[in-house]
């Protein structure tokens, strides 16, 4: 059994006095070990107090987003060794308020998630007493279902250097499930949500750096989804029509 | 501390709970003022993590199926010990529910027709599971909180962590919480209020459940005086992922993926010949224990864990890619190779929680057998129709969530317009009590570090209380839990912090997995027969004469106080369980 | 935090900047296109006219892209102070 001494410099925020703090915690490591483990087993037996945010341990909930070495990443899903040094860095998600320690307050997030009204637009009567399923066709169910992978750990706005510089942009996350929602073809909602995002800080703050879909731990490519919510925006804007050919070609 | 008034306060964020607040709020229409509080943030409750898919007899006459199939399925899946008039109710909502999500955005996988397609799960005679992939679960959880999100009059609570659970009489008052981000101390006054917190299996170390599993919402209520029902009924899923235990659904086999001992023989048809792979799950986790007991299983050299190996190789990449996404992402990120290349090694953990709080069959919180708590529900996992009885079918837990989800909602919404807001004064001592309970706890100078006090739960329980039970080894567990019962009373929490205290609440926690622990064992030890995923090595049969009956587990100052209520039967005698 | 849904509504509303950025997108693409025709259009003579109004299109899609620029940059410098 191969078991490695690993370094983990983790960098801490103390929220009672305000200051930024970096401790160092050597943990092993065989090859089974994530980060996420590392830091329960710190919290375990090292030091209680640190602060993480953390459940599922199988990269579906979204909780453990951080940056690791620099990079934003999910703690579950990276392991140490494949990190391939003996001393790791491990910090919380810049790019979001800091509450403690590694986790971040994701109000503003979710907010913003929010305010694309992400849900189909059916009336209410029809969606609590549904009579019949709907019929959806493969190359429709295709068009949308990459974008809706989404697990809202939050990595893409930190790693997104406008939503870093601007914090009125709406974001890659918000964006990305309005283009979904948008991309549904059991939805009738297009109308409203692209008005909603065409402004300065809607979807054309986006400046393409592409990050976002550079960290995105599902494979969602935000960025793809940006710049075709950018292309129906322009076209509702000017010709009053949305896309309603929701469905990949064959 | 900060009190809040609502006429509806939800206790849980995952399926069942939002599904409840998500109803109220549409039947109300507007009018009623819901809070939905979770100790995470509402959209990661573990509901995510389920995979495989959700049961309903979507289209009756295919293959031969119907409601009353599934009902017999579901009765005979739990070894007779499922409530049938809680069943009839699941079979004959069940395919409604599924249009509804439907109508809410879940991304259903499709048959050629445009339909919602239907896969094979363990324990069903025929296909009637519908599936979104192998991200169910997740599909179906963020649909629910995106529409959530529509209603203005849903508050959500994200990190309020619940401590207490106030009724006055049999009348529910409200929930104390400790809000995570900022360390305050809310009190949720409320009408009604709905407990859908979530199974414990974390009690067990080798579990497929989230660290957050650690069933919070029955110990509320156990603590508060409510009998918990059936808690020796843990599900082990066959099919938990070395090193973690972390889930491989059950639709790997549904979609024909085979069981392989160290011989490389499908070893199921020893053990279910008809149904080989897809038995029910209790019956597969014994074979495969069976199995390693016996020689024919693998050793994992890294973690030393004994395994068996699921094979999905044959069914070729493109359906692998189509239908189970997210097991090929697992493994390939846990293990480091790819499922389409090579077996998957597992073995059986911990899933799911067959008992639960007391509950009648409207999800009404149950003080003894005919006592019913005014304005309190349980929904989901944590509350124990009976649906499942000793042994949950796979894809019937969704269903189940989702149904009661909605039937409380509806009920606590008509409870809630009818009634005025309450005072605050006659329960303002409770709350005064409530909170010096966790200042003490915060304060408390004791020498155990309560994670040290887990790792012995977890070693405990995973040893003695695992997939085959004996008197003895049930014996030490429940020495043991005593123990650390006793040694949970000087824990020390080391974070004295007000915000994002983390290490408090899972102080909190982990009293509450050390006292759920102490009802499964006492329920298993007082069960002297094998029922559903309730196995005991001396007592090798089902004994209906003596056992046909629901533990009721009461909470004392030392072992758990027993007693026992009926089963309900209509439609399915029982009979011999055979596959 | 909270009331971001509420404080951006009256700006959505205000302006539809799709209108503004079809501009910004028309420069941005445009000026550096109607370079390059300028370029090949150097070795023909007698065809002033048609040079004349190329560059005067470069000139303005320039002035009209940096205008938009500069709102760009005083936009993002407001909220970041205001924020």
């Amino acid at each position: 059994m191969v078991t490695n001494e690993i370094k983990l410099n983790v960098k801490r925020y103390l929220p009672e006095t305000g200051e930024m703090k970096e401790s160092q915690y050597v943990v092993k490591a065989n090859k089974y070990t994530t980060v996420l483990d590392a830091l329960i087993n710190v919290k375990e037996a090292q030091d209680s107090t640190l602060s993480i945010r953390y459940s599922c341990r199988m990269g579906i909930c979204g909780s453990c987003g951080m940056v690791i070495n620099g990079r934003p990443m999910l703690a579950c899903q990276t392991h140490l060794l494949s990190l391939s040094k003996e001393e790791i860095s491990v910090g919380p998600m810049e790019g979001h308020p800091i509450l403690k320690d590694l986790v971040v307050d994701m109000t503003e997030f979710f907010d913003k998630h929010r305010s694309v009204m992400p849900w189909l637009y059916v009336d209410n009567e029809e969606k609590f007493n549904p009579e019949s399923q709907y019929i959806q066709q493969r190359s429709e169910l295709d068009y949308y279902l990459p974008f809706s992978y989404c697990i809202k750990c939050g990595l893409c706005v930190d790693a997104c250097p406008v939503s870093n510089t601007n914090p009125r942009f709406l974001g890659p996350q918000a964006l990305s499930q309005a283009y979904r929602y948008n991309s549904d073809s059991r939805d009738h909602g297009e109308r409203t949500r692209l008005e909603k995002v065409d402004a300065f800080d809607g979807v054309w703050g986006c400046e393409y750096a592409g990050a976002c879909s550079e960290v995105c731990p599902k494979g969602v490519d935000p960025a793809l989804a940006i710049q075709l919510l950018k292309l129906d925006v322009m076209k509702f804007s000017f010709t009053g029509k949305v896309n309603d050919r929701k469905s990949v070609k064959v | 501390m900060q009190i809040l008034k609502y006429d509806i306060a939800v206790l849980g964020s995952g399926l069942a709970g939002m599904r409840a607040s998500l109803q109220a709020a549409h039947y109300s229409n507007g009018k009623l003022r819901i809070a939905l509080i979770s100790k995470m943030h509402a959209m990661r409750s573990h509901s995510v993590s389920a995979e495989g898919g959700i049961s309903g007899v979507l289209y009756p006459g295919d293959n031969g199926d119907s409601v009353d199939l599934h009902g017999f399925d579901t009765a005979k899946g739990g070894d007779y010990l499922g409530d049938q008039d809680a069943i009839e109710r699941l079979v004959n909502e069940a395919p409604g529910e599924i249009r509804f999500f439907d109508h809410l955005g879940v991304p259903w996988n499709r048959s050629e027709d445009g339909r919602i397609m239907l896969r094979a799960f363990g324990g069903m005679s025929v296909p009637r599971t519908a599936f979104a992939a192998d991200k169910t679960g997740f599909f179906m959880l963020n649909a629910l909180y995106d529409n959530i999100l529509s209603f203005p009059n849903i508050d959500i609570f994200h990190e309020h962590y619940a401590t207490h659970l106030i009724l006055k009489g049999t009348r529910f008052r409200a929930f104390v919480t400790m809000d995570l981000a900022t360390g305050e101390r809310k009190a949720f006054l409320a009408k009604a209020g709905i407990i859908a917190t979530g199974g414990a299996s974390r009690v067990f170390g080798f579990t497929t459940t989230a660290y957050s599993s650690t069933g919070d919402g029955i110990a509320l209520a156990y603590k508060a005086g409510v009998p918990v029902k059936d808690m020796e009924f843990t599900q082990f899923h066959p099919t938990g992922l070395i090193p973690s235990g972390v889930l491989i659904t059950e639709a790997a086999r549904g979609e024909g993926g085979y069981l392989l001992n160290s011989q490389g023989r499908r070893f199921m048809e020893d053990y279910a010949k008809s149904k080989m792979e897809l038995a029910p799950r209790d019956i597969v986790s014994r074979a495969i224990i069976t199995e390693i007991s016996q020689g024919r299983g693998f050793v994992d050299e890294t973690s030393g864990l004994k395994h068996v190996l699921l094979d999905i190789r044959h069914l070729g990449e493109s359906k692998i890619d189509e239908k189970l996404p997210m097991i090929k992402e697992l493994v390939v990120k846990t293990l480091g190779f790819s499922p389409v290349k090579e077996p998957i090694p597992v073995r059986p953990a911990a899933h799911h929680t067959m008992g639960g709080i007391n509950v009648n069959l409207n999800g009404q919180v149950m003080l003894d057998e005919s006592t019913a708590v005014d304005g309190l529900w349980a929904a989901g996992e944590c509350g124990c129709v009976s649906v499942h009885g000793a042994n949950r079918l796979g894809s019937n837990s969704l269903s189940q969530c989702v149904i009661w989800g909605k039937i409380e909602g509806e009920a606590a919404a008509k409870l809630a317009m009818g009634d005025d807001l309450m005072q605050v004064e006659d329960i303002t001592e409770r709350l005064d009590s409530a909170e010096g309970e966790i200042d003490k706890l915060l304060a408390n100078q004791g020498t155990e570090n309560p994670y040290q006090l887990r790792r012995e739960l977890w070693d405990t329980m995973d040893e003695y209380v695992y997939v085959f039970r004996t008197v003895t080894g049930l014996e030490v567990a429940r020495k043991k839990l005593q123990e650390l019962r006793e040694r949970y009373r000087e824990i020390y929490v080391s974070d004295k912090g007000r915000i994002f205290n983390a290490n408090l609440r899972e102080a909190i926690e982990i009293g509450n997995m050390i006292e759920i622990a102490q009802t499964i064992v006492e329920g298993a030890i007082n069960r002297k027969e094998s029922r559903g995923a309730h196995s005991m090595v001396e007592f090798p049969t089902r004994d209906d004469r003596n056992f046909l009956k629901h533990t009721l587990a009461y909470r004392t100052d030392g072992f758990p106080r027993l007693s026992y209520s009926v089963v309900k039967i209509t439609k399915w005698q029982p009979m011999e369980r055979k596959y | 935090m909270g009331n971001w849904v509420h404080s951006n509504a009256s700006l959505v509303v205000a302006v539809k900047a799709s209108r503004v950025m079809v501009l910004e997108y028309i420069a941005m693409m445009g000026v550096p296109f109607l370079l390059l025709v300028s370029v090949i259009l150097v070795p023909f003579h007698g065809i002033q006219y048609v040079k004349y109004v190329v560059m005067a299109l470069i000139g303005i899609g320039a002035i009209m892209y940096g205008a938009i620029g500069v709102k760009d940059i005083y936009m993002k410098g407001e909220n970041k102070s205001g924020n």
